[in-house]
């Protein structure tokens, strides 16, 4: 599939296939890409106002619908990426987008809106939950046990576990 | 509500219409839609009782799934007629609707975050189905054992009786609708969607009027799932309690009119019949482009008419 061959690498006694590492490689540069957009860009620091407070964004100046399409662009550019990425590891079907939608979700609600450094780590934890379930019992209740971390959050944590409280 | 009495009497017309239908001879084609339409209608009356308050849920199908399971497992296991099985269906379904409607009420989890609750909830009941494999058939999904002309297990060969086991689940769907929209426990419900501290403030038990509400669609929602069942011969996750049958029930919803008497139900007469139509011109496979369409007509819809077609105002 790549026209260069990378090896696999071997850490404590489990092998990761070079997808896989490229994958991990990628995602983490688009993420330190976004960090940089949201937090060193005028678009993305007006994308920030508009989420923290959307009168208060109007009053000093921004546009908010213009910065409303640009937030859709920019989330259906991830998600095309995510999804080239997915591509690597995971088999493809036409109706496969769902249940990654969920997850999505999942993990969006778990970190807590708006939060991006509460994204990066519920998907950590939901992904680590969902493969080592997957690993002791069945794929199954890997995603289960997702689902229900998710409603324990929201029970506990109703902004998710990095939000801000509303 | 001053229009209470005209309500109950536009329920009878349409009962009396759905009847006459039952008379006039018509292919079996149009039998089959007119039972979906009846079992979707019903559904989606089932969904807008507690979106009523502003409680949206996104986990309907695990009901729907529910009540079509539990009564066939029931039936090929032990032989248990679906006449009794249904009301077991029922039973788990509430038992369901409370356990994920106790702690998302008493936190305060409300708006998307329910949504997202019942959705999960939902995909959860899916999958352990899935799982289960040596019990529920997993993907593969039950067939319920053909048993010829057999009433007292709610199988038929006359296709009609179908149509009329549909559309007397949808008669009972709309008679709860109508005394729970104008009783108490209706203006209880629009004052919670109005503002639910204030509500409180005022004596509405809160906590208790939507727990209500959702065990009782839940309720509901699991009878119409027991009727698809029988009637559909064949149930499988990706059928009864895949997301998109949820989806599917918000968007009739929608399209018709949440918070209207005859909305949710004008909803699925006028969607199912476009999904079938596209069926039929396109094929099994392209079948899906009816999604393409609801996608049109829900975009179409929300600028024309934001409520519904059949808009009420919301009071």
């Amino acid at each position: 599939m790549l026209p260069v061959k990378l090896p696999a690498i071997s850490v404590g006694g489990m092998t990761f296939g070079s997808s896989y590492i490229l994958v991990f490689v990628a995602s983490l540069i688009v993420f330190l890409l976004l960090t940089l957009f949201l937090t060193r860009t005028t678009m993305g620091c007006r994308l920030r106002a508009v989420a923290e407070d959307l009168i208060g964004a109007q009053v000093v100046g921004i546009n908010y619908k213009r910065v409303y399409l640009y937030a859709m662009l920019l989330g259906y550019l991830l998600g095309g990426i995510s999804a080239f990425l997915l591509s690597f590891i995971f088999p493809i079907t036409p109706s496969i987008a769902l249940d990654f939608i969920t997850i999505a979700i999942v993990v969006v609600v778990t970190g807590g809106e708006g939060s991006f450094r509460g994204t990066a780590v519920a998907s950590l934890i939901l992904g680590c939950a969902h493969c080592l379930l997957g690993f002791y019992a069945t794929t199954e209740w890997g995603t289960i046990a997702a689902f229900f971390i998710l409603l324990l959050v929201l029970l506990l944590r109703p902004q998710g576990l990095f939000g801000v409280k509303a | 509500m001053i229009k209470g009495i005209s309500a109950y009497k536009s329920l009878l017309v349409f009962a009396a219409i759905l009847t006459l239908l039952i008379v006039v001879p018509m292919p079996c084609y149009v039998l089959h839609i007119l039972t979906l339409i009846c079992i979707f209608a019903s559904l989606v009356t089932c969904w807008s009782l507690p979106a009523r308050a502003d409680v949206i849920s996104l986990g309907h199908a695990s009901f729907f799934g529910i009540g079509a399971y539990i009564p066939t497992l029931l039936f090929l296991n032990f032989r248990m007629t679906p006449l009794l099985g249904m009301w077991v269906g029922a039973v788990v379904a509430v038992v369901l609707a409370l356990l994920v409607g106790y702690p998302c009420f008493r936190f305060g989890v409300k708006g998307i975050y329910f949504a997202i609750a019942t959705l999960v909830m939902a995909e959860g009941v899916k999958l352990v189905c899935v799982t289960l494999r040596n019990i529920t058939g997993g993907m593969n999904g039950l067939s319920v054992t053909y048993m010829g002309n057999a009433p007292l297990y709610l199988q038929f060969t006359n296709p009609k009786l179908y149509y009329v086991l549909a559309f007397v689940l949808l008669l009972l769907t709309l008679y709860v609708k109508h005394r729970i929209d104008n009783g108490r426990i209706g203006f209880f419900l629009s004052a919670i969607a109005e503002n639910e501290v204030a509500a409180a403030s005022l004596g509405v038990e809160v906590l208790n009027v939507k727990l209500q509400t959702l065990a009782i669609s839940a309720a509901l929602c699991a009878l119409t799932g027991t009727v698809y069942a029988q009637f559909a011969g064949y149930i499988s996750p990706p059928s009864v309690l895949s997301l998109d049958v949820s989806i599917k029930i918000i968007l009739f919803a929608i399209v018709g009119g949440i918070y209207s008497f005859w909305g949710p139900m004008f909803g699925a007469f006028l969607m199912v019949p476009i999904s079938e139509a596209l069926r039929l011109a396109l094929g099994v496979y392209a079948g899906d482009m009816a999604w393409v369409l609801y996608g049109c007509l829900i975009v179409i819809v929300i600028i024309m008419r934001p409520q519904g077609i059949l808009a009420r105002r919301k009071f």
